[in-house]
């Protein structure tokens, strides 16, 4: 019946699909890390599911926490600076850096984070700290991009792997 | 004739310099196979056959089996289990004999010792919250699965059967022939799992404050697999992820549960007189024949008395359905219940809605009149909804499909209000679970095999619904904007819509989004709405009440437009490449009254002058050494174009030259090619959008050149203005080169000024 190898490749495996036809249901955050070498600074940009932020405030404490629209900006402004300190950090050659918070924004059902470092010269090598929404979310997938005007590379970080020690990109 | 000579000679040579470059001798080059985007499908597709036409329509031989349920159900409420009890009647009409029936145990995944309780790698983590620990290192597995009390034939005598986790071997005492039928009943039971607590697909939810459940009951009988052409038999597990491939067949359910119970299932009430009191029954009646707003057939202060009463005494529903491929029904006595009439074609369908309390005040305002409005949508794409009715249940955290019935997501705050993330995100599922009896209910493809068919078709006339429902509805998916993300991310963590991969990674945008919106990309840019609704209907009415594979889509959408796909399919559906295309250059050329000095010295060496030359037309672009400043005040720099032009002016008829002569070089970095969408501006403020046709690409995929002339100066080229074709990368789409920022960028820019 099948004239063709491929054909019968497709049909030997199974397919496996999430299990509501709607919501997201993976869990993932997206952290992009551009060094800016004309600016010798390094911009992050955090993305993270709008929806996911808000259980995770909601867990930690007794209050209502509604975002997007936001119950009170100026609270979330502190929660989220915090969160991010917290749960993501950088090292160059073994010196933690100092991550400035600039602010954050919403875009369809994702919360971006905006952070950086001044002042800056690549490092030999680097590590990444990653425990965005870690263990709030047994699941969750912390992809991390590391990129210059030369090279990019991708990660993936979970909670069996919070720390990334690399050689700097070229 | 010494000027066609020299024509000819000329042409000779000049034909030679386009070719030819300096000659060094190469290595050896290794061959390659026919690697053309344009290459049709044939390797990938099977070849067409008695059961599967070229067309992409059912053949001459086409055969379906057909498998009927005569069910008799018990719900017990107080302890939480599902007594069953079904006679099936299987119809073999493949050619084949055959010796044995698989049939499907999908609640055997939830038997303590399941294989998928294990299917997933786990670790420790580095730190864990100690209420997640302590459950997952205590955690007692739930008693679920089916427990089969027997499997006998028609005169009682027990069957051979092997169960293998969540698949049942039924051996025929004689093989079953062809054109034949077979009789046999099942008796079983099991524990129902609460589907909140233990996500799944069915199970109950549990209300503390009331102490009562709210039902939704699906994959509750052993049902058979599919047994087909293109598979054989569909024999793969239930690993809890894969959805279902089913056989269609007629149905009779009679489900019995405490009397203040409320309830609605796959098919038609057959004994409302019996089960509703008589002021359930009179509105009831009237909401068949309502059709501007739907009918209270229970309210929400009825309901609320209920929660307190559980009725001991029991009474049967009774449900009929014809041509379905599987059952669902949902019961509680917390059910408000409300229900229209809709007008499809020229029929009435019956729009209804059940929901406990915390579903409002969204689900009284909304749900049934959503459920409405779908049907109509999706009809209009396809055919008219052929069932007697489509029923929307309030379930928290669900999203599920079955034929005429449906669990949805959507629960306000306690307080009643809601977000407009909950409020859309309700209209949205409901269209989309609704629209599943469209895609795979009627159009039944092998979800198990090709989720995309089902969920990737019915994303699509969701978002076309959506748009319909509300003008600038905020639809996640559909519009080739938002897929970029998903497409230009990591190729590590991207798959082709057309595999399966072992660790398929964000399906969502896989299954879905992509499809989704590659299906808009070719309604909207490629064949135009006209051409794509017709083939897209076709598909549909081809394939209603049949089991269509993913090339008799492909073909048919072909078939009934001829429009050739195969490159669109292969790049959407068969890669993970992109859309990347840019503007490389804009020359701009002038006319010259002698040639340029490339041409010069091509000609010298063969001992010629350029004077010699017959009458031609000479282009210099403004980058080559032989541009002058003066080429560009003199319009007419030709004396042959001039003379030429006077002497033949009468057949000319008052035509003058354009005064702008550019050649456009177009490049594609990305592996997806698409038709180019070119919008030129001009200096005179005015715009000009034109679209050259995907097969540019077919000879050089990589650089496509374009003359053109126009009589005002192009100021500006945009590629893709509109954000039509999901181009990944808009820092090639303009000249002059124009910077994108990134979001790093906009947000700091916004925060400084």
């Amino acid at each position: 019946m099948f004239k063709n190898k491929i054909s019968i490749l497709f049909f030997l495996v199974i397919v496996l699909f999430p299990l509501i036809s709607f919501t997201h249901d993976y869990y993932v955050s997206i952290t992009e890390v551009v060094y800016v070498s004309e600016k010798q600074q390094l911009q992050l940009t955090t993305r993270v599911f709008t929806d996911d932020m808000e259980a995770y405030f909601n867990s930690q404490t007794n209050e209502t926490i509604l975002l997007s629209p936001d119950h009170n900006s100026i609270l979330i402004d502190t929660l989220v600076e915090r969160f991010f300190h917290n749960n993501f950090k950088v090292f160059f050659d073994d010196n933690e850096l100092e991550i400035n918070y600039l602010g954050r924004q919403y875009q369809e059902d994702q919360m971006l984070i905006f952070t950086e470092v001044t002042e800056l010269r690549p490092p030999i090598s680097y590590e990444i700290q990653n425990t965005i929404l870690i263990p709030f979310r047994t699941k969750q997938q912390n992809i991390v991009r590391v990129k210059n005007n030369v090279a990019q590379k991708s990660f993936l970080m979970n909670a069996s792997k919070t720390i990334l020690n690399q050689l700097w990109i070229n | 004739m010494k000027s066609n000579f020299l024509f000819f000679s000329f042409a000779f040579i000049f034909s030679g310099l386009l070719f030819s470059q300096e000659e060094t001798p190469k290595a050896v080059q290794s061959g390659h196979k026919n690697n053309n985007n344009f290459k049709q499908l044939y390797e990938e597709f099977s070849t067409p056959n008695r059961f599967r036409t070229a067309s992409g329509a059912p053949g001459i031989d086409y055969y379906q089996q057909q498998v009927d349920y005569i069910m008799n159900i018990e719900l017990d409420d107080q302890n939480k289990k599902l007594y069953g009890e079904e006679t099936i009647t299987y119809t073999n009409n493949s050619p084949d004999d055959l010796a044995y029936l698989w049939l499907q145990l999908d609640q055997n995944i939830r038997k303590k010792d399941a294989p998928a309780l294990e299917k997933n790698t786990s670790s420790f983590a580095a730190m864990e919250d100690v209420e997640s620990f302590v459950e997952e290192t205590f955690k007692e597995p739930f008693d679920g699965g089916f427990n089969i009390e027997y499997v006998k034939d028609s005169n009682g005598k027990p069957l051979r059967n092997t169960i293998n986790q969540t698949m049942m071997r039924v051996d025929l005492p004689t093989p079953l022939k062809s054109g034949q039928q077979f009789v046999f009943s099942i008796k079983w039971w099991y524990n129902i799992n609460n589907h909140v607590v233990d996500r799944a697909r069915s199970g109950y939810e549990y209300f503390p404050k009331d102490d009562n459940r709210v039902y939704v009951i699906a994959q509750f009988f052993p049902r058979l697999a599919v047994y087909n052409d293109v598979e054989g038999w569909q024999n793969y597990q239930f690993w809890d992820n894969g959805e279902f491939a089913l056989n269609f067949g007629n149905y009779e359910v009679n489900i019995t549960v405490p009397e203040d119970h409320i309830m609605e299932a796959t098919g038609e009430l057959q004994n409302p007189k019996e089960v509703l009191s008589k002021v359930e029954l009179q509105r009831y009646k009237k909401a068949l024949n309502t059709f501007d707003k739907p009918v209270l057939i229970v309210n929400q202060e009825e309901a609320q008395i209920k929660e307190a009463t559980k009725a001991t005494k029991k009474s049967t529903w009774k449900f009929k359905a014809q041509n379905v491929r599987d059952f669902g029904f949902a019961t509680s006595r917390r059910f408000i219940w409300d229900m229209m009439a809709v007008k499809v074609g020229n029929k009435n369908v019956i729009a209804s809605s059940l929901y406990p309390k915390e579903g409002n005040p969204l689900w009284e305002e909304y749900s049934t009149k959503v459920v409405a409005h779908t049907l109509k949508v999706y009809s209009k794409y396809t055919f008219d909804y052929p069932y007697p009715k489509a029923v929307s249940v309030h379930s928290k955290n669900q999203g599920m499909e079955y034929p005429m019935i449906c669990w949805n997501h959507g629960r306000p705050n306690e307080d009643g209000t809601y977000s407009d993330k909950v409020k859309y995100g309700m209209i949205s599922v409901i269209i989309h679970e609704v629209g599943h009896n469209y895609f795979p209910m009627i159009v039944n493809s092998d979800e198990r095999q090709w989720g995309w068919m089902d969920e990737g078709l019915d994303t699509f006339v969701q978002y076309l619904t959506e748009q319909e429902f509300e003008p600038n509805y905020p639809s996640r998916r559909g519009d080739p904007s938002k897929v970029i993300r998903y497409m230009s991310g990591d190729q590590d963590f991207i798959s082709p819509i057309m595999s399966n991969p072992e660790n398929v990674f964000q399906l969502g945008p896989n299954a879905y989004g992509k499809p989704a919106t590659a299906l808009n990309i070719l309604r909207e840019t490629i064949m135009g709405e006209e051409l794509f609704d017709y083939a897209f209907k076709t598909y549909s009415q081809r394939w209603m009440f049949k089991h269509p594979s993913p090339e008799d889509f492909f073909r048919t959408m072909e078939d009934a437009s001829a429009v050739d796909l195969d490159w669109f399919w292969r790049g959407w559906f068969y890669s993970t490449d992109v859309v990347d295309i840019g503007v490389k250059s804009l020359k701009r050329f002038y006319i010259a009254s002698k040639p340029n000095k490339q041409v010069d010295d091509a000609v010298s060496e063969y001992g010629m002058t350029s004077d010699l030359f017959p009458d031609m037309v000479f282009m210099i672009d403004e980058e080559s050494e032989s541009f002058s400043e003066e080429l560009k005040n003199n319009e007419m720099n030709s004396e042959v174009l001039k003379n030429y032009l006077e002497e033949n002016k009468a057949t000319l008829s008052g035509k003058t030259l354009p005064k702008y002569y550019y050649e456009i070089e177009f490049e594609k970095p990305g592996g997806i090619v698409m038709p180019i969408i070119v919008e030129y501006s001009y200096v005179d403020g005015t715009k000009e959008q034109v679209t050259y046709p995907v097969q540019v690409w077919r000879k050089n995929p990589q650089s496509v050149t374009k003359r053109i002339t126009s009589n005002k100066e192009i100021v500006k080229v945009v590629i893709d203005p509109k954000a039509k074709t999901a181009d990944v990368n808009l820092s090639n789409n303009s000249w002059p080169k124009e910077e994108i920022k990134s979001d790093f960028d906009k947000f700091k820019e916004a925060v400084k000024g």
